[in-house]
């Protein structure tokens, strides 16, 4: 063939193979087979279960779907006493099930530092052994209020000998002990002065024609937050008995976004507002309790004046009065009084709140709480009598027993000092960590034990702090334990009980036996309650005449007398339920809730308003060292005119050194900066109130120079007159929905509604103060 | 004077000159439409020889093909579902009995080679697509016949049990697995567009 037959042969050939369908077969199928994934997106029939979220603070309702019996996704369940709407860490639960972070079998440090597996029976063995060596000398921190989980440790540590049973430190344990001591008859040796061991307050959200909240972000991390926001949706969407939500506290947080009025204090000084209120209320419009012990009261009210208000709050004397004004004409107004942060306040914002709701005959119930019926099994009150901090302190350098058992807690994180309280538990013979994750105690202890997750096992939830009512409701296995856990006990206490039959001593045989005795004590149906039923129980009204004002002089005034440390600065600290607890991290989901810039390195963002930034010469983006007394700290500054004046604003939940990839490394712990001092009165550590330093160096003055602010400036929140009704509000009542669960006060929505309110003041300052 | 060049014309210059192109043209044709595309795919056998013509004799396809209560489609029937009538034998073949054995007694999923297996990227709801979302709209009558409306993307099924299945070598999938341009081919349609809001965004489709 000649060279040029040859072209034409091949020029016949593309012309055939171009009208052939096979260049576009071809394409065709090139494209699906670039499209080809080994995704495998499962199948099955859609069935939805009930539960409740033991995950979640709030213990919000969870309807979850399954695919052939297969978790997919929580979504919420309108119609629990405590739901309306799921919370961020409710939601990621399915996905928590699979947390790279999960601890899958038994755990036991070895020689070199690091963990190696064993069995359950390895480890079962290990700690009978352990418990048998310490004779009684045995303490456990608890993470689980709510559960009946503390009951069965308390019981199985008074088997030992140990009295030592504690909680990581909330607010639901200030709150309980201001209850407690509040229902004492007189006065005495502290540890006999606590009453009403089997109750808790309950704050009738639902009555409540008006709400005062004093620090408490009731929207967002507050008690029964999720809850909380249906009850506040529904009251203002319905525009119900011209109902209104005030809101005081350091930062313009979710809870001051939604409300009508907000009122600036300086940190840590909800007592003082709290107080002053009162004082007005008893001087001005007469307002007085039939109990002998009021005089007291009354007499110690009379410092409280708006002008020493003013001094140590930051309020306005005018502001105070008509914050007093709006409360005296509410019909059936509550007062929520507590830390904004919800931990380290001590008793004196639950004492001044119930003071102040009595006053005002606020819609408090009585909340009956029941405990398993155990051989010296300790009530959650009794439990909170014990001041893990306080004995942390006192022990001196290592935890106050040879033998500590960490159940679902992580006090290496969350606790004031973490370092000093690592170090601690450094120090400690042998530690045991019963907990779904590997978190930073975990890391420290020498025997792991994996506990199953909400949505893995059954449990409890009682009444969590900040609800109505009595509260009762079982979470159940409604997955198997995720892949690659090793099968176990159906129950992390499971293995301490079967150690108790070890050691002689009279505990149920398992966990479960003691959530049926225990159903059957409250006389409710033990398949109702495994089909996911939540039970809301009938509490009485709290009656004033059984509150004792005997104690009040001791413990809420004599604490208010030590003045607030000389800093330069006030901490205000930022509570975002987006962000997770201390024993979960931050939830998959929700790390993209955090901040713009947030996330760069591991520093955190501190928020200021401007007038203060410029009064240490700097501008925004300046990175600067934040001293406490104990600790230093670096942040980038951030303005934002939602900081009361003189004050700086961090946010807890960062700065985690263990779990998942979406915790791990990122920003600061701020629980680095706080430091625990013991409140006056009640002798209970207290770190709501940390004084701050920003030691000037070169560099932060360089930085404040070059860069320069020229955002537009926003007068500061605290002048903000009453606000109408505004979007936030009415796309919540049109929808029928509660607040966006993610995004909080910065969400580009919430942020430029509540600037676009700010924009519209006319604000006049006199002493740094808005007029 | 030039010397004229001898070219040859008409028939003999096609044979002396076109012949290589024609003869290329026709070695192409045959190849891309019959022995390439053979070679792209491989046959493969059910592992049961189930025929679709006997079933649909007295019955529907949403006899064993339904919508679960959730609005999902449960697509290939499970063991258990055949079982309820196939648990003992229904005829006399060796392949029925050779399921009974292998399959319905040792409770095991069939492993059935899918003609209509889609990416899971692809979403399809048959509920939107079944015969009353047509009744309603009233287009095509108001009866719509369910066997007809299911072969209406579906090809024949009880042709297809003798068709063997070929897979394709490079995508793994069925040969009569359907397209995009079929889904097109009704998506993409005006007045269908029009009746049914059956929109051609890709996120109707692609998720």
């Amino acid at each position: 063939m000649k060279r040029r037959d040859f072209i034409k042969f091949a020029a016949g050939a593309g012309a055939g193979f171009a009208v052939s369908p096979l260049p576009y077969n071809l394409a065709g199928d090139l494209a699906v087979w670039s499209q080809n994934t080994t995704l495998n997106v499962p199948d099955g029939e859609n069935t939805f279960a009930y539960t409740t979220s033991k995950l979640c603070p709030s213990a919000c309702g969870l309807k979850v779907r399954l695919l052939d019996g297969k978790v997919l996704r929580a979504l919420p369940w309108e119609e629990h006493p405590l739901g309306g709407g799921v919370s961020a860490l409710a939601i990621a639960e399915p996905q928590l099930l699979h947390s790279p972070a999960r601890v899958k079998t038994p755990l036991l440090r070895s020689a070199h530092g690091g963990f190696t597996p064993i069995s359950w029976t390895e480890a079962e063995r290990l700690l009978l052994r352990k418990l048998r060596e310490a004779e009684g000398d045995v303490l456990c921190l608890s993470g689980d209020e709510t559960g009946s989980s503390s009951a069965v440790l308390s019981a199985f540590l008074k088997g030992l000998g140990s009295d030592k049973m504690y909680f990581m430190p909330s607010e639901a344990q200030c709150a309980s002990l201001a209850w407690q001591m509040a229902h004492s008859p007189g006065a005495g040796n502290p540890n006999s002065l606590y009453k009403a061991a089997n109750t808790q307050v309950g704050f009738d959200l639902e009555k409540a024609g008006f709400i005062l909240a004093i620090g408490a972000n009731f929207l967002e991390n507050w008690g029964t937050f999720i809850r909380n926001r249906r009850v506040f949706a529904q009251k203002s969407g319905q525009r119900e008995d011209n109902f209104a939500l005030v809101y005081a506290g350091p930062v313009h947080n979710q809870t001051a976004s939604a409300a009508g009025r907000r009122v600036a204090l300086k940190p840590g000084a909800e007592t003082v507002f709290c107080l002053g209120l009162a004082a007005l209320l008893v001087q001005k419009y007469e307002r007085r309790l039939n109990d002998r012990g009021f005089n007291v009261i009354e007499r110690n009210l009379n410092s409280f004046t708006p002008a020493y208000v003013h001094a140590r709050a930051g309020v306005l004397p005018s502001t105070l009065e008509d914050v007093c004004e709006k409360l005296i004409r509410a019909q059936n107004p509550l007062v929520l009084c507590a830390s904004a942060f919800n931990q380290g306040s001590g008793l004196g914002p639950s004492l001044a709140g119930f003071l102040l709701n009595l006053l005002l005959r606020g819609p408090l119930n009585v909340i009956t709480l029941h405990t398993p019926n155990l051989a010296g099994v300790k009530t959650r009150s009794e439990i909170f009598r014990n001041d893990f901090v306080k004995d942390l302190r006192k022990a001196g350098g290592t935890l106050p027993a040879k033998l500590a058992v960490f159940y679902e807690a992580n006090p290496a994180y969350a606790l004031p000092e973490p370092t000093s309280a690592a170090a601690a538990i450094r120090a400690t013979p042998f530690k045991v960590s019963f907990t779904p994750f590997m978190d930073e105690t975990a890391l420290l202890c020498d025997l792991i034990l994996p506990t199953l997750l909400g949505l893995e096992k059954l449990d409890d939830i009682e009444s969590p702090h900040g609800c109505g009512k009595g509260f009762y409701a079982l979470c159940r296995p409604l997955a198997a334990p995720a892949a690659g856990i090793r099968q176990g006990p159906r129950h992390g206490l499971d293995v301490l009980l079967e150690t108790a039959s070890g050691l002689g001593l009279r505990l149920p045989a398992n966990y479960e036996t003691v959530l049926k005795n225990k159903a059957r004590d409250l006389a409710l149906n033990w398949n109702d309650l495994l089909n996911g039923k939540a039970v809301e129980r009938n509490s009485p009204a709290l009656d004033s005449s059984s509150f004792s004002f005997n104690l009040f002089e001791k413990l809420l005034f004599e604490a208010l007398k030590t003045e607030p440390p000389e800093a330069q600065l006030s901490l205000a600290v930022l509570s975002r339920c987006a962000l997770g607890t201390p024993q979960t991290g931050i939830p998959p989901f929700a790390l993209k809730t955090a901040w713009g810039k947030e996330l760069l390195g591991t520093s955190l963002l501190a928020l200021m308003n401007k007038s203060t930034a410029q009064k240490f010469g700097l501008a925004d983006g300046a990175e600067i060292t934040l001293r406490s007394r104990t600790a230093e700290l670096v942040a980038r500054l951030k303005i934002f005119e939602g900081i009361a004046p003189d004050s700086v604003a961090l946010s807890m939940g960062f700065g985690h050194t263990a779990l998942d990839a979406f915790s791990r490394n990122k920003g600061a712990n701020l629980f680095d900066l706080l430091q625990a001092v013991e409140e006056p009165g009640s002798e209970l550590m207290v770190w709501d109130k940390t004084g701050l330093n920003i030691p000037l160096s070169r560099q932060t003055t360089i930085a404040a120079t070059q860069q320069g602010d020229t955002r537009p400036h926003f007068e500061p929140y605290s002048a903000a007159p009453d606000v109408k009704p505004g979007l936030f509000r009415r796309q919540m009542a049109a929808r029928r929905l509660t607040p966006p669960a993610r995004g909080g006060i910065h969400s580009r929505r919430s942020k430029t509604w509540s600037e676009a309110i700010i924009k519209r003041r006319d604000i006049t300052l006199q002493d740094g103060l808005p007029v | 004077m030039p010397r004229r060049s001898l070219k040859p014309c008409g028939a003999a210059w096609c044979i002396s000159s076109g012949a290589p192109f024609v003869l290329g043209l026709i070695a192409a044709l045959i190849m891309c439409w019959w022995i390439i595309p053979a070679v792209f795919f491989v046959q493969k056998e059910q592992p049961v020889a189930f025929t679709h013509a006997s079933h649909i004799k007295n019955q529907n396809c949403a006899d064993c093909h339904f919508l679960r209560a959730d609005g999902s489609f449960s697509a290939i029937p499970s063991t258990e579902q055949c079982a309820s009538c196939h648990a003992d034998m229904q005829g006399t073949s060796a392949a029925e009995a050779g399921y009974i054995e292998s399959y319905v007694s040792a409770k095991k999923e069939v492993p059935w080679l899918i003609r209509q297996k889609q990416p899971a990227h692809v979403f399809f709801s048959h509920a939107a697509h079944n015969a009353d979302s047509c009744r309603q709209l009233g287009c095509h009558g108001e009866y719509v016949d369910e066997n007809a409306l299911c072969s209406t993307c579906h090809a024949d099924v009880s042709a297809l049990d003798t068709a063997p299945y070929l897979e394709n070598r490079l995508t793994g999938y069925s040969k009569d697995t359907m397209r995009m341009q079929d889904c097109k081919s009704c998506h993409a349609e005006q007045t269908h567009l029009e009746m049914t809001d059956a929109a051609l965004a890709c996120n109707t489709c692609h998720k």
